[in-house]
Formats: structure tokens, sequence, C-alpha cells
């Protein structure tokens, strides 16, 4: 090729390329659009060991919470699944013939004040075939007149047993009773308890057409108007009774409640009777009961419900749930869950005796998940998971808001706007006092504390009962979320 | 000690009682497969519906999906932000400031990761499209499902279904990548688990999350909640409505707490000093934003809006107005027809921003109403009731008048929609944009093409989207003199509408003129140099520029050696062949004895400027491809000196056709 000539025309040929400026001389800095906010730095390929064990522990902790919320309210909303469920939940409305005989145990501790009344009143039920057992205590001569007055007045239905065991507790007062009861069922109530007289019927009924070993009927407390605490507390019965209890039943695991709880004669000889040094002696029962294989039906027709109260201060109902929580703790050591059929039910078992302690840690970890948020910078798909729990929190206040709209037009009692607003502001006060209860609880175990306190009672479920002067303190007594332990004066270790 | 106690005493138990029976086992195989007849006998027949139904909209979906209608500027926003998410890990290509929520791209992005749909698809956007092609399948069958729930029979639900597949204002919207049609499927999930009677209070937990999703994918989607509220409270059971609606609203209220919860974690939930807010652009939503005027002005954006519907389909809306009308008085389509009249009222509430996707929402509920309410008149007409009868007829007679009109129009409109290649233009200036700008040089673009530049090697911050110029302050800063820091700006339909809103695209489109075009009408998307001196500065620069190639073009066609047409002679005569062909021609007649050459003007260039040329013959011997004489030619150009050197040098039947870059170097000819 010849070397190319110049045409006349051109100007010289510059040797170099043009420099070519690559920003553009008028350009400012390049940004980098979008690096300020948006989710850059959160990528979990960025992050150290520490961030990842760090933001890891928050995330499960997190997950588990929100887990743990969320089942819990499923249970509490079980019974509103869907209008079958809910039907399901009640007394049938046609009962059939009466077909089963009953014995009544109701023991009384320093209960002079209402034994009475309850008595009579528990001769009133229109079941043709019941007899009712008072147990009172050898030292307790109060007690023992009120019980032999109502004897007197229907002594065909109402029999006392004195029982002399020292220390006495409820599930001995039980176990003497058993031996005296002639019924193919044998009913406990409280002493304080208010029973609709068309109860034992519904329960007959209810175990011809279920086929079941024990029938536990709903318990209701009624004062709500009480205190903040006494509000959620008797939300926490509606819920539990008319809802939760069913779902356990269903699960083939439950612990039972104090009373209003209906078992046949030949589980109960099986059983041998009450577990007398347990602090949860009904939950132990159930517990044992559903391990071999006996089926619950539960019922919850609000005008037959057993009427209650809550214990009179929060004090006392400090001590009754932390007794409570160390009857769960004691029935999960027991171990008597191991030999129930299916590892599911075994699991779903550990988890409900667990339950109460899981319950602490979920209140008092949403307070540190916010503080962690507020004063430490995490990522924002980390914060936003730490706020998960948080979620089932605020539907479940949604839902007991809803629960006690339905309570007072249930019950006829007014709820007014200041108990939403009690029901609200209560919300985290009451689950920092569960956490204290759960701890409490544990803190006993450990140190083997097993002596049962007391519990106080004021009679205000009774609306037409006189008021009373002054709180009294009541041995075997009080509310009866199931698993709870109420116990005589010293139930040893 | 109590525990051996304990064992004991269970040695001497009695043998306890007998457990009942063991429930019947619910999972074996007989049970299933009762199951499965049970199921079979009840929606047996729904298949045979659903499965024709699905493959007709599928296939008038996506035949020609790429084609039409044109690439719009917001579908390349939201492709545009779905590509941030998995590309950047941010959730916009630009700042995100809550004009959205973001719930709608997230979901784009997630399709396109799953299914890699970007490199299925020259353009983006066009990944985007199927994705919503999928969206509008589901939607499609949800509406059948919807139509049964409320009792409309198997035909009318399809014909419901058909309606919202193929109306060609249906077709337009579905086929645009609108967030509106990610939402859709949600919405109408959202209303079929509210009319649940079995597991209600789950179905309806399930229903106030997906609505929950439908809102946070397009906010106008909240205005149905009066709907689903009513639909929910008329399914549901008085015994535990009090429960179910409760948990259903909380829920609802949580999944919109996670949207406020992001935007506060983000220290971005309040306006403040130079930052992004949700409050802003909630506020921005609802009141700044213009409004499209009144119907009474021709010329008002809402105007120009209800013409683009109408234009599509008249008969489809009038029809769906008419049905909404009848159906007040039927009680199960009552409450749609409320959401079609109360949301076609809302379009005309004064000073309001009329959104052009708006439609997506009304078209499910319109089909379904025009289907149902041609179902019930079919029905009252068989089952012979006198009350009624006056009103079925006239339905199905109007009807029947719609169905003659329309049969002409849709044809016209869907065999636009199924042949016709509108988004050429695009596809065409994108490519002549890779092929012939330089990757440093920075681009005022439509959001069209944006990730599709992006792609072909420019950097991010050099290609511009022409609404954050004048809106985004990171963008500003980056261009300190505004439109002069850009070298091209590519004009689209919308860019053009309304330049006057952005003042920088204003004057970056008077200073700057067309070096390729492409297609015509609305259509038409330009390529336009920016010149930063300003526009008559450049025709100046031009005129002296054209004078001096028609010099030396002039020269030049009195070379003896060059072979040129007439036509060749008279572009070099005119000055309209670039400096560096008439050079490089200069250089090679001084070698051969003769050259046949040609000016041939490139695709989308006007031909005012050409800086192509073809030497179909040298020393009389054309220069056929893979001639050795022509890979002489070839490499001779392609040694030329840098500031000669050409683009391309490409061997054709025709002859060898170089091609040299746009800008020529300054100091080439004498200034």
């Amino acid at each position: 090729m010849r070397a190319a000539d110049p045409a006349p025309l051109l100007t010289p040929l510059p040797e170099d390329p043009l420099p070519v400026d690559p920003a553009g001389p008028n350009r400012g800095e390049l940004p980098v659009p979008g690096s300020e906010g948006g989710l850059s730095g959160s990528s979990p390929f960025d992050w150290s060991v520490w961030e990842w064990l760090g933001y890891g522990a928050m995330i499960v902790v997190a997950l588990l919470l929100t887990a743990i919320a969320v089942t819990t309210l499923w249970w509490m909303l079980h019974a509103w699944r869907s209008r079958d469920s809910l039907q399901r939940t009640g007394f049938s409305r046609a009962p059939r013939p009466a077909a089963h005989s009953f014995s009544l145990l109701v023991p009384g501790r320093h209960e002079e004040e209402v034994m009475g009344q309850t008595l009579d009143r528990l001769a009133e039920q229109d079941h043709p075939d019941f007899e009712v057992i008072a147990i009172v205590g050898h030292d307790d001569p109060g007690t023992e007149a009120v019980a032999r007055a109502a004897a007197a007045r229907h002594p065909e239905l109402i029999k006392v047993v004195v029982d002399s065991s020292v220390p006495k507790n409820k599930p001995k007062a039980l176990n003497l009773a058993l031996d005296t009861a002639r019924g193919s069922v044998i009913g406990v109530f409280d002493a304080e308890d208010d029973v609709h007289p068309r109860l034992l019927s519904l329960v007959d009924s209810r175990f011809s057409e279920t086929g079941a070993d024990v029938v536990q009927g709903g318990v209701q407390l009624m004062n709500f108007h009480s205190s903040w605490w006494s509000l959620r507390n008797v939300l926490e019965y509606y819920f539990w009774f008319r809802s939760r209890l069913h779902f356990h039943a269903n699960a083939k695991f439950i612990p039972l409640g104090g009373n209003t709880v209906f078992i046949k004669r030949v589980w109960l000889d099986w059983s041998e009777g009450w577990d007398a040094e347990c602090l949860a002696e009904d939950c132990e029962v159930g517990v044992r009961l559903s391990s071999q294989g006996a089926t619950v039906a539960v019922a919850y027709s609000p005008e037959v419900v057993t009427r209650e109260e809550t214990p009179g201060t929060l004090t006392s109902l400090f001590k009754q749930r932390t007794r409570w929580n160390q009857g769960f703790l004691q029935v999960l050591g027991k171990g008597e869950w191991r030999k129930l059929p299916s590892a599911r039910q075994r699991l779903f078992a550990r988890y409900i005796l667990a339950m109460p302690f899981l319950q602490a840690a979920t209140g008092l970890l949403i307070p540190l998940s916010i503080m962690l948020i507020l004063f430490a910078k995490v990522p924002v798909v980390v914060a936003l998971i730490t706020f998960l729990p948080l979620g089932p929190t605020l539907v479940t206040l949604a839902v007991e808001a809803a629960g006690l709209n339905e309570f007072g037009r249930l019950y006829g009692r007014k709820v007014r706007v200041r108990d939403y607003v009690r029901l609200i502001l209560g919300t985290f006060p009451y689950q920092v006092f569960l956490a204290a209860a759960a701890v409490r609880a544990v803190y006993r175990q450990l140190r083997g504390e097993n002596s049962w306190e007391k519990t106080e009672h004021s009679g205000a479920h009774r609306t037409e009962a006189p008021v009373r002067p002054e709180e009294r303190e009541l041995v075997a007594a009080g509310a009866s979320r199931p698993a709870q332990g109420r116990h005589a004066e010293g139930a040893s270790s | 000690m109590s525990t051996s106690l304990d064992r004991v005493r269970v040695a001497e138990r009695p043998t306890p009682p007998p457990a009942p029976p063991a429930a019947p086992p619910t999972s074996d195989g007989r049970t299933l497969g009762r199951r499965w007849d049970r199921w079979r006998r009840i929606h047996g027949r729904a298949p045979l519906h659903l499965i024709p139904l699905l493959l007709i909209t599928g296939i008038v979906q996506a035949w020609n999906l790429a084609g039409a209608p044109q690439r719009i500027d917001d579908e390349g926003t939201y492709v545009a932000q779905a590509w941030a998410i998995s590309n950047l890990g941010e959730l916009a290509h630009y700042t995100y400031w809550y004009d959205h929520p973001p719930l709608g791209w997230i979901q784009l992005a997630a399709y396109t990761d799953l299914t890699g749909a970007f490199s299925r698809w020259d353009t983006a956007v066009m990944a985007g499209r199927e994705a919503v092609l999928v969206a509008t399948l589901v939607s499609t069958a949800l509406l059948w499902l919807l139509g049964r729930k409320i009792g409309l029979s198997r035909g009318t639900a399809t014909a419901a279904a058909l309606l919202f597949a193929l109306s060609p204002l249906a077709l337009q919207f579905h086929r645009t990548v609108y967030l509106d049609n990610i939402a859709t499927p949600w919405l109408l999930g959202a209303l079929i688990l509210a009319m649940s009677r079995k597991h209600q209070l789950a179905e309806f937990v399930g229903a106030a999350v997906l609505f929950g999703i439908a809102v946070l994918t397009k906010e106008t989607y909240l205005l149905a909640l009066p709907l689903l509220a009513y639909v929910m409270y008329r399914s549901a059971w008085p015994a535990t409505r009090r429960y179910t609606l409760s948990v259903a609203a909380s829920m609802l209220v949580l999944v919109g707490l996670g949207y406020l919860l992001f935007a506060a974690i983000n220290g971005e939930l309040f306006p403040g000093q130079d930052r992004v807010s949700l409050v802003d652009g909630v506020a921005f939503q609802l009141a700044s934003r213009e409004s499209s005027g009144t119907v009474a002005d021709p010329d008002s954006l809402i105007n120009r809006t209800l013409a683009m519907w109408w234009q599509l389909d008249p008969v489809f809306i009038t029809a769906g107005l008419a049905a909404a009308a009848v159906a007040l008085f039927l009680r199960p389509l009552r409450p749609y027809a409320l959401l079609v009249l109360a949301l076609v009222a809302f379009m005309f509430r004064p000073g309001s921003y009329l959104p052009v996707p708006y439609v997506i929402m009304l078209l499910p509920f319109a089909a379904l109403l025009v289907a149902g309410t041609a179902g019930w008149a079919v029905r009252q007409l068989r089952s012979g009731t006198n009350g009624a009868l006056l009103m079925s007829v006239t339905v199905l007679s109007a009807l029947a008048i719609a169905a003659l009109v329309a049969v002409p129009l849709w044809a016209t409109q869907l065999r636009g929609f199924l042949l016709a290649d509108l988004d050429r233009p695009g596809v065409q200036a994108q490519e002549w944009v890779e092929e012939n700008v330089a990757r440093s040089d920075r681009l005022i673009v439509d959001d069209s093409m944006w990730v599709d530049l992006v792609s072909s090697g420019f950097d991010r911050d050099n290609v511009i989207w022409y609404y954050k110029l004048d809106t985004d302050s990171d963008v500003m800063e980056a261009s300190p003199n505004g439109w002069r820091d850009s070298d091209y700006i590519i004009t689209t339909d919308s860019m053009r509408t309304f330049p006057e809103q952005f003042p920088q695209v204003d004057q970056a489109l008077s200073n700057s003129e067309v070096v390729a075009s492409f297609g015509t009408g609305p259509q038409t998307v330009d390529v336009r140099r920016i010149h930063p001196g300003g526009l008559e500065e450049q025709n100046g620069l031009r005129a002296e520029q054209d004078a001096q190639r028609a010099d030396i073009g002039g020269d030049l066609t009195r070379n003896p050696a060059l072979d040129l047409s007439a036509e060749a002679r008279a572009q070099l005569a005119a000055g309209q062949v670039d400096a560096r062909i008439v050079v490089a021609l200069g250089l090679r007649a001084s070698m051969d004895s003769s050259i046949t050459a040609s000016f041939p003007a490139r695709d989308g260039e006007d031909g005012s400027l050409r800086r192509q040329v073809l030497l179909s013959a040298t020393d009389g011997t054309d220069l056929g491809e893979d001639t050795t004489r022509a890979a002489a030619v070839r490499s001779w150009f392609e040694n030329l000196q840098p500031v000669l050197a050409p683009a391309s040098v490409q061997e054709t039947d025709d002859g060898v056709l170089v091609t040299f870059p746009l800008d020529q170097p300054a100091a080439l000819l004498p200034g």
C-alpha cells in the first residue's frame, strides 16, 4: 500500500486522537443516586460475624415470640373460627334424658358465709339422680355447722364428710369424699360457686351425646368492674373457657379446671383420685387422664356457666398465679405427659405446660426490642422483623375488646368507655404482672418452696348476696382456671 | 421418694377403662379418593370453562405483546424500579420518595428474578409486560370464581371473564406495566375470601391481608375498601361477626402500619430538611398533584384521558355504566354496581387528579356487571316472570345492539393489537443510540428505555430520566449546568406532551436538533443532539461548516477518478457529505484509477448530513462481499489515521460500506 498523500485541501492532521473528557467539562461530581436511605448496607453479605450473630439472635427471638403470640391468639379465637365451631362449644339446646348418676363434691374451708347458699343452690338441680357431698375440716366448726344445716334442709340430697387429715389440702378432701360417693360421675365445685340449676341435666346429656369420659363445664369470673386487673382476669377466664379449652379438648391434651368438672367414676378409680402432692391437682389429673386416652368434652353456654369472682387484691391474684405456674412446673416435671400416645401431643403438652413462662418472655422482650430499635442502629429488615411480635399483640387487643363487648351483652353488664381504656392501658402492666408471677414460680420451685398461699374473696360475683364488710382470707377458694392449685395450709412437698 | 412410691402404686392400679375406639383415619387412600370424587362432582365442570378461557386470554394477551401498545414512561419507571431492587439492592433507580408503596415493583422484581424474564426480552419493559400478563391470567380466573361466588352461571361467569380479557380497553391497559394490574388479582382474591361461609375467621384474615397487599401495590385500590367491608359484613355470621370482623380489620391496619413502620425505621415518616418522607409522598398524591381540570374544558387532562378510554372501547364503557345502573336493583350485583358508580363519580370530583390507569380497577367489576345483568335478563326471560319481563327484554335488546356495534370496533382494535408493531420506533432509536453514541455521553431519556440503555453500557448517572432533571436534588447536583451538561435528549410522546412542566427538559428540547428520527405521529421517537451553546450559535456554526463542506465537496466532484451519480454529485456540492468522507475519498482517488461511490443516508437520519459512503467498484471491478479487492479496501479504511477513523467498515453485496462517527472532529476543517 502506498503512503497516503495529503490532498491539497487538507489542514495538517493531528497525530493523536482528540482527548475525550469522560465527565464533560461542565459536569459536577457524579453522585450515586439513592445511596442515602434505601436498603443499601443492609445486605446480609456485608455483615460481620458479630453482626450476623447479633442480628441472627434478634431475628430468631422475634420469630419465636411471634410464633408464640400467633398460636396463643389462634387458640384464643378457636371457638369463633366458624359458625359450626361456635355451635359445637355450647350445651345442646335439646338435652337427652338423664342417663347417669352424679356425686357433687364441695370442699369448703372457712367458708361459712358462702357455703350454705352454695349447697342450697346445688340442691335445686333439676337432675333426677344426684347427691351433694360437702367436705369440711375437723378444725373448722363454723363451716361444718353451715354445711350440716344445709344437709338438714335437704336430708336426701346433701351429705357432710369431715376431713381430719393434717395438713389439709383440696385433693385430700376430694379423695376422702370419693370413698362415700355413689354416683357414676363425680363432679367438683368450690364453696363459693354459683351453679345454674339446669347444669347437671345438660352435663348428663353431654356425656351421652359425646361418649366422653370427662366433661368440663364453663366457669366465669364476673366482677370486671372492680379494677383494671380484675377486668383482665375476667377476660382471661372468658377466652379460656369459652374458646381455648375446646381447642385443648380437640387436641386430646387438656389441663382440667378446678371446678365444674365432671369425671366418670371408673376413671377416678383408675387414677386413684387426685394427686395429693401436687399444687395443681386438677391440671395433673387432666394430664394423666389425657395420657391414658380418656376423652374430654368441654361445654360453655353463658346461661349455665358457674359464676365466680376474682381474688380480692392484686397480691392474692399474684400469689394465686404463682401457685398455678408452680403447679404447671410440677406437672411438667412429673412427666405423666410423656405417656401421651403421639409425639405431636407430647410436644403440644410440653408447649402448654411451659406456656406461662413463654408468655412471660414475650411480655418482657417486646419492650426490649423497642429499646433496641430506638437506641441501636440495626438494618431496616432486622428492625422490621423485631417488630413482628407486635402484630399479633395488637390483634389480640382488638379481640379482647370484642370479647369484652360480647361479655357485657351476654351477662347484661354495661361496659363503659373507661373499661375499654382500662383494657388497653392494662395490657402492658398485666404482661409484666404475669411475667413476674412466672419468674417467682420458677424461683420458688427451684428453692423447693411448695407451700400454698392464701387467696381472698369478697363474693362480688353474687349480685344478690349482701356486701361483705371486710375481705376474708379463704382457704380452698379462688378462681378455677385450669391447673390451679388450691390447697390446705402447709401442703407437703 | 414419692416417685418410687408412685411406681409401686401404678403396678397395683386397676386396669384403666377402655379408651374409645380410635377415630377413623382421615387421610387414607379411600377417603382421599372419596374427597376427590366429591370435589369433581361439584367442581368438575369448572375446568371445562376455565381452561379454554385462560387459553384465549393468554393467547390474545401474549400475541404481539412487544408490539402494541408502544412502551410508555410509566412502564419503564416500574420496570426500572424492579430492576433496581434486583441489581442495586435499592427500592428505586433514583431515591425512593414514597410516591407509591413499593410492593408492586417488589412483586415485579420477584417475578423477573425467579423466571429470569429480563434475559428473555430485548427490551426490559417487555419482561414487566410478561409479569403483568401472568397477573392478568390470575385475575381472569379469579374473576370467573368471583362470578360463580355471587351466583352467576358458569356461562355468565365465562362471559364476564372474556369481556375482561378481550375488550380493547382492557387489552390496552392489561398489556401495559401498570401497578394496578398487579393489584387486581389481590383485590379479587380478597373479595372471594370475604364471601367465605365455612372457615370465616381464617378466610376473613386472608381477605384482609390480600386487600392490604393490593393497597400496598397500588394505593388507589383503597377506594374498594367500602365494597370489601360491605361484602364481608353481609357474609359474616352474626354470632361470630364481632370477632371475625375485628380480627380482619386489625389485620388490615397492621399491614398498613407495616408500611408506616418501614418509613419510620428509615427516618422518613415525617417531612424534614433534605429528605423524602412518607407524609410528603402522600401529600403529593392527595393534594399537590396538578388537577386534571374539568370536563367542561375540552383541552383538560381529564378530557384527554376520557377520550383515550372512549376511543379504545366506547361500547364496553357504555354497557358497563348502563349495567351498573340496572344492577343497582339486583341484590347479588348491587355492591359491585355501587362500587363502579362510586368510582366513576369519584373521577369527576372537582380539582382532582385522574390517573390514566384508574380505569383498570373498574374493568373487572364492569365486566362482571355487564355479564351478570345479561345473565339475569336471560333467566327472567326463561322463567317467564311477567314483572321483570319488560326490563329483561330491554336489557337484552340493548346488549344485542351493543354487540352489533362492538363487533366491527373490536375487530379493528384487536387487529391493531395483534399485528401492529407500534414499539418499533423506540427499539430503533435505542439501537441507533447504542451504535452511534459514545458511552461517555450523557443522555436525557424517557424511563421506558432507561434499563436497556444502562444495560448497554452507559453509566447510570449518564442516563437521566427526564422527570428527575427538574425534581431530584441528587440529579440536579450532578448536572450543575442543567440541560447543558447532557449531550442527547431522546424524546417520546410523553416527554413532548407537557414540556412546560419541566423547564430543563423544555430548554433541552429548544436547544437541540434532531439527529435521528424514527416512526411517525405520536409514536415518533427522536434522538436530538443538545447544543450547550444554544441552538442559535449552533445554527451559525452549522452554516459555516455547510459552506466549507460544499467547497471541498465541489472540489471532489471534479476529481476524474470518481464515478458519481448525479444525485451524489449534488449531495457533495450542497455540502451534505461529511468532511471525513470527502477527505478519505480524495486520498483514495489518488490510489485507484476509478472509484464508484454513493452516500446512502443512515436509517433514522434525514440525509442533510451524510456520514456513510458505499464504494461499489474500484478500477472498474465490483467490490462484492468476500472478494480480495473488497478486503483490501476495507483494510485501507480501517487503517486510516485516528482523526479519520470510521465507526464501522462492512463488506456488503453492493460494495464496501464505510460509516463515520456522528461528531466530526472540530480540528479537521480550518475554522
